[in-house]
């Protein structure tokens, strides 16, 4: 918890003019990211940014400090995409694929220069269609560590998550990723 | 599936792989021979795009503006539910009164009944005076204190004298 969030949190508290603007802003981006990835429908993920900073608003006073606003407020955007997923019925994580695709470590070529063969455009369009199609849980862990450069004690707070579950999917999923970017273009064990 | 850390050899290896690529695009290293290593490193490229879609720009304020809004029609929302459940209370308590009103005229004759429950409310009224006057924002009198002190000592004797009283 930073000297500056506990400051911001006591401003909103004290209603101080444009204070919880100033933590909206902070903080969108982390929430819009959680609930796009986990949602993947703009406008009802707007919908539910607004909604957990309702939320953040309204249950402020009950923020204890024990842990950093960052995961506090992740916390609340990820209960708020859990609970539209779950009313959706859309299942959160993806319960066909896992140990099976753990095999390829040791399959996997590594003598083919994937890079010099295909564009990085190609590369990045098969990623991003690869990233998609992946389960929201996946895809938000991913996007948390890798873009917005959390830790994964953080994305276990958030999250609710043990760390080594929050490890074996980063772990599991680039391995994924890995395997089926070889996969569209070729490269043979 | 299986949630544990990866931890033989092979997978070692391979964790270390990832992380070394996420180091190296976050940090913005030069690409290095490791085909493997390079492929992890698109992934990561990958993953550290910025969403195709985005809030709006001025989300922050439309949120603030939802917020300032809000108390407004809660606080009106209770002041409807306040007044409706004192009007029940209210309609509850006259019905009591007129069902039961015999059996309060006979608590009513009696005297030592009506001294013990004026002895009951009056301190209880009383003690609050103060939190009263200074909501009220006028400073309360220190004679005025030293009166109610006087007067919640003497409830409180009238109540031993009559409790004594009924016991003899």
């Amino acid at each position: 918890m930073s000297h500056q969030d506990r400051q911001l949190v006591e401003a909103v508290l004290a209603n101080a003019p444009s204070a919880f603007e100033r933590l909206v802003r902070e903080y969108q981006g982390l929430c819009w990211h959680i609930i796009y990835r986990m949602v993947r429908h703009p406008e009802d993920a707007r919908e539910l940014c607004q909604e957990t900073f309702l939320r953040v608003h309204q249950h402020l006073r009950q923020y204890r400090y024990e842990s950093g606003l960052k995961s506090w407020i992740g916390r609340i955007a990820y209960t708020v995409a859990l609970r539209y997923l779950e009313r959706k019925r859309i299942t959160v994580l993806d319960p066909g694929r896992g140990e099976d695709s753990l095999d390829p470590v040791e399959n996997l070529s590594d003598g083919f220069d994937l890079e010099t063969a295909y564009s990085d455009s190609e590369v990045a369009a098969c990623l991003h269609r690869a990233i998609e199609a992946l389960p929201p849980l996946q895809r938000t862990v991913l996007t948390l560590y890798h873009l917005d450069e959390l830790s994964i004690d953080e994305i276990a707070n958030i999250t609710g998550l043990a760390t080594g579950t929050i490890k074996s999917h980063l772990f599991r999923t680039r391995l994924r990723l890995r395997e089926q970017l070889e996969t569209v273009y070729g490269v043979s064990p | 599936m299986n949630h544990e850390t990866p931890r033989d050899d092979a997978m070692e290896r391979e964790w270390a792989l990832q992380e070394q690529a996420a180091r190296a695009e976050r940090l913005g290293l030069d690409a290095r021979d490791d085909a493997t290593l390079q492929r992890y490193r698109a992934v990561v490229r990958a993953l550290r795009q910025p969403l195709d879609e985005d809030l709006p720009p001025d989300f922050a304020s439309q949120v603030a503006k939802e917020i300032r809004r809000r108390p407004a029609d809660t606080m009106r929302l209770e002041l409807y539910l306040s007044w409706a459940l004192l009007g029940t209370l209210a309609v509850v308590l006259l019905g009591l009164i007129v069902r039961y009103s015999s059996l309060l005229q006979a608590w009513l004759s009696n005297p030592w009944l009506v001294a013990l429950a004026i002895c009951f409310t009056l301190p209880a009224l009383l003690g609050k005076l103060p939190a009263v006057t200074r909501r009220l924002g006028c400073k309360p009198q220190h004679r005025l204190l030293h009166y109610i002190s006087n007067l919640r000592t003497f409830s409180s004797a009238a109540i031993n004298a009559s409790t004594s009283s009924r016991v003899l």
